[in-house]
């Protein structure tokens, strides 16, 4: 079977990490999705590292799509822009509010080329409030959400998740999951929609959880690696220093690990019997185990906690993980050759379906469909086809 | 969790959830944390489902079971591939009563490969997937990222890939299997760094330095945090900043603060190298002060939020992220709205999470039951 979004087209006027990300998942579900790029092009392709000179950063985020280049500020390449809206089902942005009115491609405009449009804005904090024209990379978010403040360990008011942005990527598969539901409603009403999404609500959202225990009146806080809904849920250093990740969640975990441990007084242990009193004697609790996974190395627990059911892991890193067989059987990361770089480690998608393969395809280099595309789109008089431009590369 | 999110979801978009419980309920019910009765967290998940009890562990539980699918659109399950093969609840058997059935499968490692009945939990996959080493520094204890990261974007790739397959449906009539992992969720959202650790040219850029930077803090003020950048100030602005927070001369000095500031601030490289200077300069003011004074001068920064102080901001307020139901034991309780605005309108679900089987006997009926078949299956089920 073809992939579901086989005859759906994206025009992806979208930038940096959020959008593009979005659009990627569109596209491993088969979308057609067109990256637009104004001459300047996206920002990721001032981002290092560079493999063979060209940034990664930009080809880990346009996976499966077409790259074209089009200004929107020019007239003829506007009219392109909107002989191309009038093929597409889905429209993107992520532009501060205000930018794509200038650039007539806002909702009003693009909606009148194609009343089937489902058009999503992307933004950091949203179409309205005081905070509304306000950058949006993500530490700002990880700040202002309060995830931060439940990072690091318990004294020091938050730390912030470095590295690439997690609220970045949490946004994006937002956005690509309300455009599917709108594709479905569109089925049934024949009307296109107008979506808004802000990374705050989805910051908000990811925090489901602890925003529920905070609504219950226990603010939480940062705390090592230790759960706050459960325990024992936390690292433990074994005797050869290592840490190893260790949950207990149900009693019957609870009843694997003191058999894990060899204690069947902690079995029987009252104190302990129940999540609730685990979690209130956490601290006594924390103390003794930390003392028994001192005195055996990783190798030993880890077998006996798998052996026995118990929720466990060593903690890994980029180099073990793409030898790991797990990953590996799961194709969880790949190895794709992009003709212009070689080859690029990357994900698979996060998805697996019975009906259908769900490709890993190389991404474009900047500008590589735009006469490709411009050729598709049925001819007109006023238009040429423009000659493409050299891709940028900045070395 | 990540499959009740997943579910949560689909009630938020107008589907009829039922969770199927085993007879002592949901261990979510059981955490650490309670609303009422039940934990904190399984009350967020739960909102406006229905609960109905059947023991899996029984034919006649799963026969109940397999007998609800027959009508059901979507059959969201964390059985496991080979446990739920063992429980006949696998697609393949399922599908032929009910060809238009979509599975939705979460599993903590994947379907294949000999880790795929291995157990998890957040902190088990954050560890498993690479994310304390984006916390903390090499050699000191670990740290996970305080929110359920796991749980929760697994959820929603779930989410999404049941829309694909209801999409896709609309054209074929045929249901399919899709499923995602938790482990596969976090590699997936990680992706930028192993595109930038695999095979570059250099090894430079934040990508490839999450390993060894030390852990990022925000600004200390007088009476709080703030973080902040200076994406869109001129450089004049940017010396005007640092003169007003009285470091202009230290800050001349210092080559790491030259090029306007871009290595000194936000995810610059040497951003944490120099904080201590920009906090020596931000010590007297507040966070209010600060940042009032940082945005005259062409930067942008936002207060360093707990969670009070964020859903206390007017920001929150204005985009209406807040929604207020009704809890059966507390009243008034707030809970939060899905993150989008579809033609205006914010989707709005209401209702709390159902008690305990609270569903078993009308929904048992419904698909054909007796009311004493009903009953015997609920009450094998308390007795289970």
């Amino acid at each position: 079977m073809t992939q579901p979004l086989a005859r759906i087209r994206v025009f992806d006027l979208t930038n940096a990490g959020v959008g593009p990300i979005a659009t990627e998942l569109l596209a491993g579900l088969g979308a057609d999705v067109i990256k637009v790029e104004s001459p300047e092009g996206d920002v990721m392709r001032t981002m290092l590292p560079r493999q063979r000179g060209f940034p990664t950063a930009y080809t880990s985020h346009n996976f499966n799509k077409r790259a074209i280049v089009l200004d929107l500020k020019d007239t003829k390449d506007r009219q392109w822009a909107y002989r191309l809206l009038e093929t597409c089902d889905i429209f993107v942005e992520n532009f501060r509010p205000g930018v794509a009115k200038r650039l007539g491609v806002d909702y009003e405009s693009v909606s009148k080329v194609n009343p089937r449009i489902i058009y999503i804005s992307s933004s950091a904090w949203g179409d309205r409030g005081p905070m509304q024209y306000f950058a949006g990379v993500d530490p700002n978010l990880q700040a202002f959400s309060g995830f931060a403040s439940i990072n690091g360990p318990e004294d020091n008011g938050g730390e912030f998740h470095r590295g690439y942005g997690h609220i970045d990527a949490t946004t994006a598969s937002y956005i690509s999951s309300a455009a599917i539901q709108a594709l479905i409603e569109r089925e049934q009403s024949g009307q296109g929609a107008h979506i808004v999404i802000s990374m705050l609500g989805c910051a908000l959202n990811l925090q489901i959880t602890r925003l529920a225990e905070y609504f219950a009146g226990e603010a939480p806080t940062a705390r090592g690696t230790a759960a706050t809904f459960s325990a024992p849920n936390q690292a433990f250093q074994c005797q050869n220093h290592k840490w190893v990740a260790v949950t207990v969640e149900t009693d019957a975990q609870w009843q694997a690990l003191c058999e894990t441990i060899r204690r069947p007084d902690l079995a029987s242990d009252e104190r302990y019997a129940t999540n609730t009193g685990r979690v209130d004697n956490r601290e006594e609790l924390s103390a003794t185990l930390t003392e028994i996974f001192a005195s055996k190395p990783s190798i030993w627990w880890t077998k006996e906690l798998t052996r026995l059911g118990v929720p466990n892991s060593l903690f890994l890193d980029f180099e073990i993980l793409r030898e790991h067989v797990q990953v590996a059987a799961n194709d969880m990361m790949v190895v794709i050759d992009v003709p212009h770089q070689g080859p690029i480690s990357t994900s698979g998608y996060p998805w697996r379906f019975s009906e259908f393969e769900v490709p890993v395809l190389p991404a474009p280099a900047p500008d590589q469909h735009t006469q490709e595309v411009l050729a598709s789109l049925s001819p007109k008089e006023s238009a040429e086809t423009p000659a493409p431009e050299t891709a940028t590369v900045e070395a | 969790m990540s499959g009740s999110y997943t579910s949560l979801m689909l009630r938020h978009a107008g589907a009829r959830v039922i969770k199927i419980e085993p007879p002592e309920g949901d261990y979510a019910r059981r955490f650490a944390i309670t609303m009422g009765s039940d934990s904190a967290v399984f009350f967020a998940l739960n909102r406006g489902k229905e609960s109905v009890v059947l023991d899996l562990t029984t034919e006649s539980g799963r026969a109940a079971l397999r007998r609800l699918l027959k009508t059901a659109d979507v059959f969201v399950d964390d059985l496991g591939p080979d446990r739920a093969a063992a429980l006949g609840l696998d697609h393949a058997t399922l599908s032929q009563d009910n060809p238009r059935l979509i599975q939705a499968s979460i599993t903590p490692f994947g379907d294949h490969g000999p880790h795929r009945n291995r157990p998890g939990s957040e902190l088990v996959v954050q560890a498993a997937a690479d994310y304390p080493n984006s916390l903390g520094s090499l050699g000191e204890p670990p740290r996970r990222v305080g929110t359920d990261i796991g749980y929760i974007n697994s959820a929603i790739f779930l989410y999404q890939a049941v829309l694909a397959a209801i999409f896709q449906r609309l054209s074929t009539g045929r249901g399919q299997r899709a499923s995602v992992s938790m482990m596969g969720s976090l590699i997936y959202t990680r992706k930028t760094v192993w595109a930038a650790m695999g095979y570059p040219d250099t090894w430079i850029g934040a990508h490839t330095e999450t390993y060894m930077t030390p852990p990022t803090y925000a600004y200390k003020t007088k009476d709080g945090a703030i973080y902040f950048s200076l994406r869109r100030g001129s450089e004049e602005q940017y010396f005007g900043l640092l003169d007003a927070l009285g470091i202009l001369e230290e800050a001349l000095e210092d080559e790491r603060f030259g090029d306007g500031g871009r290595a000194a601030v936000g995810l610059g490289p040497v951003a944490q190298a120099v904080k201590p200077l920009w906090e020596r300069g931000l010590a007297n003011l507040t966070s209010d002060e600060a940042l009032a004074l940082i945005q005259s001068f062409g930067a942008e920064g936002v207060p360093v939020n707990t969670h009070a102080s964020v859903l206390a901001s007017e920001q929150v307020a204005a985009l209406d992220l807040l929604h207020t139901v009704e809890h059966p034991e507390l009243g008034d309780v707030p809970t939060i709205r899905m993150p989008w605005r579809i033609d205006g309108e914010v989707p709005t679900l209401d209702g709390p999470a159902p008690a305990l089987g609270a569903h078993t006997a009308s929904v048992l009926s419904a698909a054909g039951y007796s009311a004493a078949e009903a009953h015997d299956l609920g009450r094998l089920a308390v007795a289970g």
